[in-house]
């Protein structure tokens, strides 16, 4: 299944990227096309150099276009993440940790990665987003759980679906 | 809707105000303008911040403005004004319009995209939003350190008042589409300044401003495009322009050097070329040397009293590199340089039409030309001393921080086709209009 998703993904990123390079060969063509008259080789050079750039900006835009939507679907308003890669922690996971955080309180994270720093995606994300609330792993007052269970002398205070938050 | 309010305040009061900066024609005013506003906001708030002033991310800019907008009138630089609109050239900028359309269209569905976007600009930017200035823990805890503390504020700063602005900071679709019309100011300046000297120097502009690499980094939240529309902006006028009206070149520079280090490398290295192949303009240049130095001033003194290190220069200092392996570098460094500015799909298309341009045309914009080829070689420098990992640094910066002294290279190549390059004794003051289908550009 998972290969076939994966193919699936393949040969859909594959038309993505055609169609945005014909949509854009075309546009370029229409463009340039009364310029191709000229004998002038600074303005040939110049023709070749834009007509290149706009038709690779084509398949640009169509995967920015893709990404966008990705982010849409997934409810990120503020932060992003790299291309390929699930959010850290969810956004019910975020507000949850963001209601129990108090005034000049730390917190610290824990990913399947590891315990803060280790995960830096995790960390410096989840610091954007917390943010005036600063990341405190020596000493943190609220804990974030993303995908690991809780140790037990952990008190979970909030409880997702995807993790939780212990103080 | 307070965002969106906030949102259009940042545009437009900034361009009004930027545009007494200049008198001519509407478009390239605007373009210009538009970009002088946003450095004068974000000086007015950086110096705020850094005094302490109260509501320093409103106050601030509110302030800058108002001193620009006085200023304004006594250093205006007359652009001139625009041949009339070609066909072909129609078609060029509608597309370019429909290219920044569809950016602010994708913008206004977007978080700040990419990694250091909002790990290091938009963080700053709301911290400086939440304390007002630049003492909070995110400017002098360690556990912050991955956001780079001494990197220059312009960005952060004029981000901070749109976020105080609109009263939150939970929305980064305002930050985008500020980062969209930062880019169109630089693009309607860049064309604006690049008709007057006919279609191929339109073309080669064009061709930088829509490569698909520095459009992606348009909408990611980064801070190299608008680093490098200003200095591209603030280069071609302190080349090309009146040398006696260098006010607003020397202000686009400095925003230049206050956005980005390397942007305060780029713009003293464009000042010191200038200076050096246009004796003309010596004494341009040095105002504008002066003014970008003053500008960074308050910044660097901030850093420096605040023990605020930058991790190229503490690796550097805590273990010194040594000559040899420096030596060793320098040819991996240079090779990865030149694969990324020659390799088609990013770059190579724009290096080779420009070089054929320069070599066919003569490159009569030398000044600019050397100081491209010298930013290309500061990051070689840069990667050949640097103290991080090699591998890991070269692959997570080359791509970006190539971008301004490519824009310096089709500067310079479209420079040196059409007319109104003032000879090397000569004074051309505001560049004459080519005419509207010049048959031998280059001549």
């Amino acid at each position: 299944v998972g290969a076939r998703a994966s193919a699936i993904g393949i040969v859909g990123r594959m038309t993505l990227l055609l169609v945005g390079g014909l949509v854009a060969g075309i546009a370029a063509a229409l463009v340039v096309r009364p310029l191709w008259e000229r004998r002038d080789r600074t303005v040939l050079a110049g023709i070749v150099a834009t007509t290149a750039a706009i038709v690779l900006l084509g398949p640009t835009l169509a995967i920015e276009v893709s990404e966008t939507l990705r982010f849409v679907r997934l409810e990120l308003a503020d932060a992003g993440v790299p291309r390929n890669v699930d959010p850290p922690l969810s956004e019910q996971l975020v507000d949850a940790v963001r209601q129990e955080l108090a005034a000049g309180e730390r917190w610290a994270v824990v990913t399947p990665t590891g315990y803060c720093q280790e995960d830096e995606l995790a960390y410096q994300w989840l610091a954007f987003r917390l943010h005036p609330a600063p990341p405190g792993c020596a000493a943190p007052d609220v804990t974030v759980y993303a995908g690991v269970r809780p140790p037990g002398d952990a008190v979970v205070v909030r409880q997702v679906t995807d993790g939780a938050v212990a103080r | 809707l307070r965002a969106a309010v906030a949102l259009v305040i940042t545009v437009v009061v900034p361009t009004m105000v930027g545009m007494r900066w200049f008198g001519g024609d509407a478009v390239t005013r605007l373009g210009f303008g538009g970009l002088v506003g946003i450095v004068l906001a974000g000086v007015g708030a950086m110096i705020a911040g850094l005094l302490g002033v109260p509501a320093a991310p409103i106050s601030g800019p509110i302030a800058g403005l108002v001193i620009g907008g006085l200023i304004g009138p006594r250093v205006r630089l007359d652009v001139g004004r625009l041949p009339p609109l070609a066909d072909e050239h129609r078609r060029l900028l509608l597309l370019v319009l429909v290219i920044g359309v569809a950016l602010a269209l994708l913008a206004l569905a977007r978080p700040v995209a990419g990694w250091d976007g909002w790990a290091i600009w938009s963080l700053k930017a709301k911290a400086f939003a939440a304390t007002g200035g630049f003492a909070g823990p995110v400017f002098t805890d360690p556990v912050y350190a991955y956001a780079h503390a001494d990197y220059p504020p312009l960005l952060s700063a004029v981000q901070g008042a749109l976020y105080r602005l609109a009263g939150s900071t939970d929305a980064g679709w305002p930050l985008q589409v500020h980062l969209v019309w930062w880019w169109a100011c630089g693009v309607l300046a860049l064309t604006g300044f690049a008709r007057r000297r006919g279609t191929a120097a339109l073309l080669l502009l064009l061709s930088w401003a829509v490569a698909p690499h520095l459009v992606r980094q348009v909408i990611s939240g980064y801070a190299d495009v608008p680093m490098a529309m200003l200095l591209l902006c603030g280069a071609a006028l302190l080349s090309q322009m009146s040398p006696a009206r260098w006010a607003p070149a020397a202000l686009l520079l400095a925003g230049a050097g206050l956005t980005k280090n390397e942007g305060l490398l780029l713009a003293l290295a464009v000042v010191a070329a200038v200076a050096v192949w246009h004796p003309e303009r010596r004494r341009a240049a040095a105002g504008a040397a002066a003014a970008t130095v003053v500008v960074f001033a308050p910044w660097a003194a901030f850093v420096w009293l605040g023990e605020i290190s930058n991790d190229v220069v503490a690796g550097l200092t805590a273990q010194p590199p040594v000559a040899l392996d420096i030596l060793a570098r320098l040819p991996v460094a240079f090779a990865a340089v030149l694969r990324e500015v020659v390799w088609a799909p990013r770059w190579g298309f724009l290096v080779l039409a420009c070089s054929i341009v320069l070599v066919w045309a003569g490159a009569r914009a030398r000044g600019l030309l050397v100081a491209a080829l010298a930013g290309l070689m500061l990051f070689v420098a840069i990667y050949a001393i640097t103290p991080r990992d090699f591998d890991w640094h070269v692959e997570g910066s080359i791509d970006r921080v190539v971008t301004a002294p490519l824009g310096l290279l089709a500067l310079a190549a479209a420079c040196s086709v059409g007319r109104g390059l003032p000879s090397r004794t000569g004074s051309t003051a505001v560049p004459s209009p080519p005419p509207a289908r010049e048959g031998s550009v280059g001549t």
